[in-house]
């Protein structure tokens, strides 16, 4: 067992960082009062949760390589996809991603799969995808509008409509409830209002029976409706790729407060990297969040969004050792990465890493 | 005039001077330094405690030409030929495009723009200010550079989509050193009678006469030593766009002479050639006293994000100062416009930005945005708030 003594500590209720010491022991925070074996003084440094990306294509889509590494989109679908099937542990994005603090991702197949897969939630860490998932057929993911369209279009060389779309989706549904009636969660990539819209619909027409969650969201600001469940919103830090995306920036994570909408971050590694989630929290502080909200976003705010609160997303008892020791506030533009751990073992030392 | 006060101005002087007053007439910078006792005829503009810096500068990126990363509006790269000596950033850019607006809104009041990387020569870049009522009135440079490219992008372009010519590394060489090869046969009249026909070894003269340097991007270590030897074959000045693996083999490059703009390394490596991409090559770079500026190669990282690129800098081990020159001052040395823009000096244009907070917070927000001396930007509800997050 290893004490950690002495560094200020983010405590996810009060969403704030105390000093306080924690223990851990094997894979797990322990609460204890028997002596620890070692004893790690953490004075001067901040420690979070290792922080969550709540969607993310590491692994599925390595990077560095072309179409031979790329496992996030297959043009035929089918109900069975899972990306855990596709996701390559020696993808060297996961170095990268805990060099940056990142210890977990929900993992969604690319835009361009209308109908994508299953998803799931891995840690950044282990040899064998089987040690990596945390939490799989979290989900359906689905991904509508320009992305959707166009990619039928150079597949069929005939248009795709959004009427057509809307008859898939209802279609898929239909048969999600037949043959995969335990999954309830629907993640929708999406950007134009009209897109979101029929989201809304497609949740009454099925009486509620799936939670529909949008990721993206850039013009959710001018939907009416504001009864939303939590949003994957952004990443923002990223180019615009086409028309849809014309209203994209920061601003967005302050008119999602404004509207009380719900939201959780995320890269969509490899749109944005995998080490820039922190930049999209900073972004958010840029427009006027505060850096405490920020930081329960990236990580227990994630965890309880993706279901996983029970097994890590907080500096908890009986919860994964999972944490990132800071050399300053994370959502300083220049914060480093000291260590990283995910289940108690230090899977990232700064001395050892890519920095000076 | 117009007096601005009571804000912290970082001139990014040699000295990295901080002052209390900037007092612009007609575009230009007639004083900054300490506050001083007001003329009667001038106007005061109080920036109510903010920070100042000077405009910022990305001398490489493709704004007005590229602003989508989607084929059906690149107006950057000219696929017809590998060999594209003719072609012209000022014909390609589009002043009302929204990425001007976005440099604006970041902070960036100048850019070098221009010709993609599909081809091994792909044409002429400009350097513009972001801001202006007409192209010509935003024109520092009409003819800043010859751009070309080695490796993975022609390769992939002609020899791998097109199935022709340059296939190889080899052929790419080869491509480059013809226009110098013919242009550097022809005595100074036949030279003289290309310019003046504007002809495809036009740009390949003015090279070879030191009037503008070659920029050639290279990411991979052995095209960056290829660019090297070709420069120093016909003795022209190159430019290094990317260098990206720059840092293995970091004396070769020290030894060249040549400069370097650095990124986009905050992009995730999207092919092989990319993968050693990392932003500690600023840190290292600056340790061997090799100068360079720092890109976003907008469209890929969006021009607004161009302090987030020196930013990214300093997490990987360089310091502040010579992070804030790498988008200001020192980019402007290295396109040799440091009389004009870079700093906040006298007799300089009166470009400057001013931020919410120290330019490197978190906090920090671009409030006002002026080019020549006019406000072209200014946030919507300057004043700052703290939201509360509804989870």
């Amino acid at each position: 067992m290893t004490r950690y003594i002495n560094g200020l500590v983010f405590n996810s209720e009060t969403r704030s960082f105390n000093k306080q010491s924690f223990q851990v022991q094997g894979k797990y925070f322990v609460q204890t009062t028997i002596t620890a074996e070692n004893e790690v003084n953490l004075d001067g440094y901040f420690i979070t949760p290792g922080l969550i990306d709540s969607c993310s294509q590491i692994g599925l889509a390595e990077i560095g390589i072309r179409w031979e590494g790329d496992d996030s989109y297959e043009f035929d679908s089918h109900l069975q996809y899972s990306v855990v099937d596709g996701i390559y542990p020696f993808d060297v994005a996961f170095q990268k991603s805990v060099s940056h603090g990142v210890t977990a991702s929900h993992i969604v197949p690319s835009p361009k799969s209308l109908i994508g897969a299953k998803t799931a939630i891995i840690h950044h860490t282990h040899t064998t995808v089987d040690e990596m998932v945390i939490a799989k057929d979290m989900a359906y993911s689905f991904s509508i509008g320009h992305q959707a369209k166009s990619t039928f279009f150079a597949e069929k060389k005939k248009p795709l409509t959004r009427m057509g779309i809307a008859k898939i989706l209802r279609d898929t549904l239909q048969q999600i409830q037949q043959q995969e009636p335990s999954i309830h969660k629907i993640v929708v990539r999406a950007h134009k209002a009209v897109d979101i819209e029929l989201i809304h619909r497609l949740q009454q027409e099925f009486n509620n029976a799936f939670d529909f969650h949008i990721i993206h969201g850039t013009e959710i600001p001018l939907v009416e409706e504001t009864a939303f469940h939590t949003v994957i919103a952004g990443p923002t830090f990223r180019y615009i790729e086409h028309n849809e995306m014309m209203a994209l920036s920061p601003k967005l994570y302050s008119q999602l407060s404004t509207l009380t909408i719900p939201f959780v971050f995320c890269t969509d590694h490899p749109v944005s990297s995998t080490s820039h989630l922190t930049l999209e929290g900073c972004l958010a502080v840029r427009e006027g969040m505060a850096r405490s909200d920020v930081l329960y976003a990236l990580t227990t705010g994630a965890a309880n969004f993706l279901g996983i609160s029970h097994k890590t997303g907080a500096i908890h008892d009986g919860l994964y050792a999972d944490f990132v020791i800071w050399d300053k506030h994370p959502l300083n533009l220049d914060a480093q990465v000291i260590a990283t751990f995910i289940k108690g073992k230090k899977v990232y030392a700064m001395e050892e890493g890519m920095s000076k | 005039m117009i007096i601005y006060h009571h804000a912290t101005f970082l001139t990014v002087n040699e000295h990295n001077d901080i002052f209390e007053q900037l007092w612009v007439e007609d575009g230009r910078i007639v004083y900054v330094g300490p506050s001083k006792e007001i003329p009667p005829h001038a106007q005061l503009i109080d920036l109510q405690g903010a920070y100042v810096t000077p405009g910022l500068i990305d001398i490489h990126a493709h704004v007005g030409t590229w602003a989508e990363v989607t084929e059906d509006i690149n107006d950057a790269n000219e696929y017809s030929e590998p060999f594209t000596p003719l072609m012209h950033a000022l014909d390609s850019v589009d002043i009302r495009h929204f990425s001007f607006q976005h440099a604006l809104e970041g902070g960036v009041t100048t850019v070098q723009t221009g010709p993609g990387s599909a081809n091994v020569i792909g044409g002429i870049w400009s350097i513009l200010k972001t801001a202006g009522p007409t192209l010509a009135s935003r024109v520092l440079v009409e003819r800043s550079g010859l751009k070309g490219a080695l490796g993975e992008n022609p390769k992939n372009v002609f020899g791998n989509q097109y199935k022709r010519k340059p296939m190889t590394r080899m052929a790419i060489a080869q491509l480059l050193r013809d226009g110098f090869q013919r242009a550097s046969q022809l005595n100074e009249q036949e030279q003289a009678e290309q310019v003046y026909q504007n002809s495809e070894l036009r740009p390949f003269i003015e090279v070879l006469r030191g009037e503008m340097p070659l920029r050639l991007h290279c990411h991979r270590a052995d095209d960056i030593m290829t660019a090297i030897r070709i420069a120093k074959e016909f003795n022209v000045t190159l430019h290094l766009e990317h260098c990206t693996e720059g840092y293995l083999i970091v004396d070769a490059v020290k030894n060249s002479g040549f400069h370097a703009t650095l990124g986009p390394y905050m992009l995730t490596p999207s092919k092989y050639e990319t993968r050693h991409s990392t932003p500690a090559i600023a840190a290292i770079f600056k340790e061997h006293s090799i100068p360079f500026a720092i890109m976003t190669d907008h469209p890929f990282v969006p021009i607004q994000y161009l302090k987030y690129c020196a930013t990214e800098a300093i997490r990987y081990g360089l310091d502040e100062q010579t992070a804030l020159k790498s988008i200001t001052l020192n980019a402007a040395k290295l396109v040799q416009l440091d009389h004009r823009i870079g700093s906040l000096e006298q007799g300089k244009d009166a470009d400057f930005v001013v931020w919410s907070h120290p330019i490197f917070e978190t906090e920090a927000k671009v409030l006002q945005t002026y080019v020549n001396g006019e406000k072209y930007f200014e946030a919507e509800g300057a004043h700052w708030k703290t939201q509360k997050l509804p989870l």
